[in-house]
């Protein structure tokens, strides 16, 4: 048997340890168009930042994939399948037949389309490559503007913040940082941290232009500044852009198979496609909180779906449960976990209780639907634990509501359910 | 695998699990040399209606905390779970989905700790117990056991 996996990151390497764990003799292929190996994305921050080298970058270690025997073959750039002769055909004429197929190549970053966005200065921060750029240049820059204030972003502001940039520069659309995954009262928390770190925030803004200048020595032009849509310049060396990512649905498209936001999938994660499955950012499967099917891209859900589609490609039978979207980081030293319909409000028909403690810097957050916690946001040093699970187990909580939201689990009787 | 277990019924709340499992992890001998270091346990007591549950890795065979960990550092062995700690970079994702809230946030060093069942001893936790509420079990087939008695009418309750 030969499985093909499209993709290296969390929905691919879980997959590739699911098929091995059920499947000794099989051929293992794991195709990724990046010149890298196995590397964690998540990991890109603190890599940036220093705290961890190249090596740290790899998921589980350097001996990971000799470890369940998988190869990983970079630089193949997947262009089209055929699904009748059962290949992947890449870009430079290669081509791997293959028994089970698994789509796992993630997601594609947003282009903005305004003027000086091809400037030296201006960069992506989603590959290793893109990282690498960043920290050759980063000596050369007092100030980096960031175009968009969602997780990645702020994370990329740390890391610069880190090395040694002295302001960073958040330009959001919409009117708070992390508007996907958190409410106004816990991006307030984290808007306060940011500032004191050197990180200011421009909400209800855009970047409208990026401008350039004359490196010197002729080496072309590079960045100056960016002029904002309320008129507002500022000048910098350094742009991020980081307006999220999208499935990456050409080979499915071109494939014939069913697609939506993302590629469709059954709870087996079987595409509309005989023997083709797909796992992670590219995917979108069943939501328990949402109670419908979405693209999460988020790693613990890849990795979840890896190892479901991994273990079904390779016999076993496997169900994913619909995971929802979680998060959870720290920022500047702030904790922040954040969980399925955290942005919720009372008027969409949904219980909101929040707990704040400005001085303790504490932010507590959760939404229940007919009892059943549904959401939550919980930033500071206090406890986030077992939330996911109360969730993920539908127990209902409005006996102990009120404790729940001030502190957190007090009485283990109540979790009892979660680890039957 | 080994796992420990729980009987509701004979622990009484008095911590010595906690005060061993944190002098374990400490890295020193003497409780004296320990406490200044500050030492996360790895085991808590918890209540649980009017009695009390220690709460510790349950050591899941499908661990989410596996899943959602972004460096690959926590990984299932043949002993258990275990966190690389060189490759853990306190992102908090095992913490998060851990369904039985056993990894604990140490907010001075801002790191998670979990059960390593001492290493390959004796857990200290179950050598502490006064009356044998804890016990270390082989048990393969069942990871589900973690309160020893607990009847069905106190698990709805």
């Amino acid at each position: 048997m030969t499985y093909v996996i499209i993709g290296s990151s969390a929905a691919g390497l879980n997959a590739a340890a699911a098929i091995r764990k059920a499947d000794a003799d099989g051929e293992i292929l794991l195709l990724t168009r990046e010149h890298a190996r196995h590397y964690s994305r998540p990991l890109l921050s603190y890599y940036l930042a220093g705290k961890i080298d190249e090596e740290g970058l790899l998921y589980g270690g350097g001996d990971y994939l000799n470890g369940i025997r998988a190869t990983l073959l970079s630089g193949k750039d997947v262009a089209r399948l055929d699904v009748y002769a059962r290949e992947a055909v890449c870009t430079d004429g290669s081509v791997f037949p293959y028994d089970r197929l698994l789509i796992a190549c993630g997601g594609v970053a947003e282009q903005p389309e305004i003027p000086g966005v091809d400037l030296a200065g201006v960069f992506h921060f989603r590959t290793l490559v893109d990282t690498r750029a960043i920290s050759a240049t980063i000596e050369r820059a007092r100030v980096c503007v960031t175009m968009g204030g969602g997780l990645v972003s702020l994370k990329a502001a740390e890391a610069l913040r880190e090395r040694g940039v002295e302001e960073v520069h958040l330009v959001v659309g919409s009117d708070r940082v992390m508007s996907q995954a958190m409410d106004a009262g816990g991006a307030a928390l984290l808007t306060k941290r940011l500032s004191e770190n050197g990180v200011h925030t421009h909400t209800g803004e855009s970047v409208e232009a990026v401008f350039g200048e004359d490196a010197p020595g002729g080496q072309g032009r590079r960045v100056r500044g960016v002029s904002l849509r309320g008129g507002r310049q500022i000048e910098c060396q350094m742009v991020l852009i980081g307006k999220g990512v999208r499935p990456d649905l050409s080979l499915a498209r071109g494939a014939g198979i069913e697609t939506e936001w993302g590629i469709l999938v059954n709870e087996r994660m079987q595409t509309s496609v005989c023997d083709i499955y797909a796992a992670g950012d590219v995917a979108q499967a069943h939501d328990a909180l949402h109670g419908e099917a979405r693209v999460n891209a988020l790693w613990p859900l890849a990795a979840q779906q890896g190892s479901v589609a991994g273990s079904n490609m390779a016999g076993r039978d496997a169900i994913y449960p619909g995971w929802f979207a979680m998060n959870s980081l720290q920022v500047f030293g702030l904790p922040v976990v954040t969980m399925g319909l955290v942005t919720a409000r009372q008027e969409d028909g949904l219980e909101v209780l929040t707990h704040v403690d400005e001085r303790r810097e504490v932010y507590r957050k959760l939404v229940l639907r007919e009892g059943r916690l549904v959401g939550c946001a919980i930033v500071g040093d206090t406890d986030a634990s077992c939330l996911v699970g109360l969730a993920r187990s539908r127990v209902d909580v409005s006996s102990f509501k009120e404790e729940l939201v001030l502190s957190g689990l007090t009485d283990y009787r109540n979790v009892v359910t979660l680890m039957t | 695998m080994r796992k420990v277990v729980v009987n509701l019924r004979t622990c009484l709340g008095c911590k010595s699990c906690e005060l061993a499992c944190a002098l374990s992890h400490s890295g020193h001998e003497s409780l004296a040399e320990a406490l200044a270091t500050r030492p996360v346990r790895r085991i808590r007591l918890r209540r649980h209606g009017e009695a009390f549950a220690p709460v510790t890795c349950r050591h899941c065979l499908d661990a989410p905390c596996v899943f959602a960990c972004i460096s690959g550092a926590r990984q299932r062995t043949d002993e258990g779970i275990r966190t690389n700690d060189s490759r853990c970079v306190a992102c908090g994702m095992c913490y998060m989905v851990c369904p039985s809230g056993a990894i604990e946030r140490n907010p001075a060093t801002r790191s998670f700790a979990s059960c390593d069942r001492c290493g390959d001893g004796e857990p200290r936790c179950v050598d502490a117990c006064p009356t044998g509420a804890l016990r270390l079990i082989e048990d393969e087939s069942a990871p589900s056991i973690y309160f020893e008695i607990l009847e069905a009418s106190e698990v709805s309750s």
